[in-house]
């Protein structure tokens, strides 16, 4: 009772400074729509509806926290706008692109062109409001240099290569096998702090949000030992993901950009 | 079914024979002839100067002559007795008259006449001035060409011609034999071009016609799969308005029907648009690890819940297309668990070939179905599919991107019950 009220008085306390996020997108309805249901959902939204709007409102020193591309866009196209907004000076803007084609061709170009994830319509509501807030935990979390998509595409961690644009992984005969979403999530985690004591809450609120703490320590416990199957690694012996007692894990393998 | 080769060939064999056997009668026919009449000529001659040489002799000189006519032509003899011997009929052989005739014109000797000797030659009998009989006859048995040999000797040239025709015709077949193969690959996989090269011009002509005709085919299902990736692409824009909307809908109850409704539809639509695109598929060919492939997916299934089994690996990269092969495995996989409430994945590899088997424990495929349940859009209609919600194209991509491979897919009704998907691929590389 006691903890509860304080929460809610801590709630009160500090007012929560809303992410911003700008929508940009032509179709004049689904920008008011995901404007409106992004809103209710606790974010501070602007819209543009091209890539002029975009720039004027990039150079005229408005802060994002994040923003949705639509690819499609009549004069200048989404990918030429990811690629501006990573050589701008907001290169730390995270980048949610969203493709009317589930091509994977738009898909590898957009990744490529700098956006941290995609997203393909129609999509569901809340998987958009989902990976919105995941790509702002990362974005708090790592520096926008260090950020796996913008290190390189190609990254070797002892015996094995990870393709972030595929999102697949490359074995040491050029073999190549995908990475589930839950598994390239967390291995991209392990990659962006080599050598570093992660503990399992952070893996937890990492990857399932920070309000889900208690039940996942077994669940996290599963995808670090499936993805140690991945890599081949032997468990009492771990030359990639080591068990720290009583802390966490920790990636033991340097990342090198290829 | 008529062989066109065997028929070439028994045309040339039968004209060959008639040929030779023509050519040979007449060539031995004209030969003989000549030979015949050179030598009756001479013959008749020659005997008729011997007698005008031996006539006006006396008797007791003539036999004194006879070594010096005798020059090894035929064997000449002086007899006192006439011979006793059977007359040779002039019917029997006609050329013999013609000898005694020649002799007659050239010394108007009195009486000769042909008999048989005792080894059933003729032998020529003359009578000479003064009651004695001069005889010829054939030095040595006339040499006859045995029936035998002329038979054995006509064999071997035509079993010789026959062969030769034979190896001429598969040469020139032989292009056939390889454009009827390629022909037949297009069949399995209108993808493929039909490459034929350095052939015969027919052969490229009929191969061209082909190929034109297959690039039609394809442009038509490239249009049909275009036409269904607009109308699918034009749908996700009202779709997503739809699925945002519905959000601000109070009604939970209404909300919940409606926001599912949309996910039906915009499933369908993904799933059309991913059938469209299996009809051309434009992914890499890379080395895939398909043991790691089916273990990301068990281990998927399982966290939704599913009963997913894996045994066996295949243990060696297969040329593949990595998101095309995974998205094969994934649909059947959720086939065995939609309708086999569980998927026991066998990985193995035979020889030369991946081969993935997907088993359920479902009620497998009726007989009548069998032919249809690859084709796009079809759905057994059981109660319980069409409460399931399945599109009816997972098996339909699943065949076009595995034929796409160069693999196979094959549905069989397990005997203890179930359903088995295989998928075979060659792990040699294209």
């Amino acid at each position: 009772m006691l903890g509860a009220s304080r929460g809610t008085m801590n709630e009160r306390a500090v007012p929560i400074r809303k992410d911003h996020i700008l929508i940009v997108d032509d179709d004049c309805d689904i920008r008011n729509l995901v404007a409106e249901y992004l809103e209710r959902n606790d974010f501070n939204v602007s819209m543009a509806s091209n890539g002029r709007e975009l720039r004027r409102r990039i150079t005229s020193h408005e802060r994002f926290d994040l923003i949705v591309l639509d690819l499609m866009l009549p004069g200048e196209d989404g990918i030429s706008l990811c690629r501006y907004l990573s050589e701008s000076p907001v290169a730390s803007v995270p980048v949610l692109m969203l493709t009317a084609r589930s091509d994977d061709v738009d898909r590898i170009i957009g990744l490529e062109a700098g956006a941290d994830d995609y997203l393909t319509k129609p999509f569901v509501p809340r998987e958009l409001a989902a990976r919105i807030r995941a790509i702002l935990r990362r974005a708090r979390s790592i520096p926008h240099n260090l950020r796996l998509t913008h290190v390189g595409r190609v990254l070797r961690f002892g015996e094995w290569r990870i393709d972030t644009v595929e999102r697949c992984l490359i074995a040491a005969d050029d073999s190549v096998s995908p990475l589930a979403s839950a598994e390239y999530t967390l291995l991209s985690f392990f990659l962006e702090h080599p050598g570093r004591v992660i503990t399992r809450d952070q893996l937890i609120s990492h990857l399932m949000g920070s309000h889900n703490v208690g039940p996942f320590d077994r669940a996290i416990d599963l995808r670090v030992s499936r993805l140690r199957r991945r890599l081949e690694d032997d468990a009492r012996n771990p030359g990639y993901i080591r068990t720290i007692r009583n802390e966490g894990y920790m990636f033991a393998k340097d990342v090198i950009s290829e | 079914m008529r062989s066109l080769s065997l028929t070439i060939f028994g045309l040339l064999v039968f004209g060959l024979a008639t040929i030779q056997l023509l050519s040979y009668g007449i060539v031995s026919t004209a030969l003989n002839d000549r030979t015949r009449k050179n030598m009756f000529d001479f013959m008749a001659n020659d005997i008729a100067l011997v007698y005008e040489l031996l006539a006006p002799l006396p008797r007791d000189r003539r036999q004194a002559m006879m070594p010096k006519l005798n020059r090894g032509f035929y064997v000449l003899r002086l007899q006192d007795q006439k011979p006793k011997l059977p007359a040779a009929s002039r019917g029997k052989i006609p050329a013999l008259s013609t000898v005694s005739d020649r002799i007659r014109a050239a010394t108007h000797a009195p009486d000769l006449y042909w008999v048989w000797n005792s080894n059933d030659d003729p032998l020529l009998v003359v009578l000479l001035p003064g009651g004695q009989y001069l005889l010829v006859e054939a030095a040595e048995p006339l040499p006859s060409l045995s029936q035998m040999d002329l038979l054995v000797y006509l064999a071997v040239l035509f079993l010789s011609l026959a062969a030769l025709s034979w190896l001429a015709i598969s040469l020139a077949m032989k292009p056939l034999a390889r454009f009827s193969d390629a022909a037949l690959q297009l069949g399995q996989d209108i993808r493929a071009p039909l490459l034929i090269e350095g052939e015969l011009r027919e052969v490229r002509h009929v191969a061209a016609a082909l190929n034109m005709m297959r690039t039609q085919i394809l442009k038509q299902v490239q249009n049909h799969a275009q036409m269904m990736a607009a109308i699918s692409h034009d749908l996700m824009t009202p779709i997503t308005r739809m699925q945002l909307r519905a959000e601000s809908i109070t009604d939970e109850t209404l909300r919940t029907k409606l926001v599912g409704d949309l996910q039906f539809m915009s499933g369908l639509i993904v799933e059309t648009l991913n059938f469209a695109r299996s009809l051309k598929m434009e992914e890499r060919i890379v080395a895939v690890d398909l043991d790691a492939v089916v273990e990301m997916i068990r281990d998927q299934m399982i966290d939704m819940g599913h009963v997913v089994t894996v045994s066996g690996e295949i243990g060696t990269p297969v040329a593949a297309a990595m998101r095309s092969i995974q998205r094969v495995i994934q649909n059947l996989v959720d086939n065995a668990v939609k309708y086999g409430e569980r998927a026991d994945i066998v990985l193995e590899r035979q020889g030369n070939r991946a081969v993935v088997q997907v088993r359920d424990k479902g009620p497998g495929i009726p007989d009548e179905h069998f032919a249809s349940v690859l084709e796009p859009f079809f759905r057994i209609e059981t109660s319980r599919s069409r409460n399931s919600g399945g599109t009816g194209l997972g098996l339909a991509i699943a065949d076009n991107l595995v034929r796409a491979h160069g693999g196979e897919l094959i549905l069989t009704n397990l005997r203890e019950g179930g359903l088995e998907a295989k998928v075979v691929l060659s792990l040699s590389t294209r």
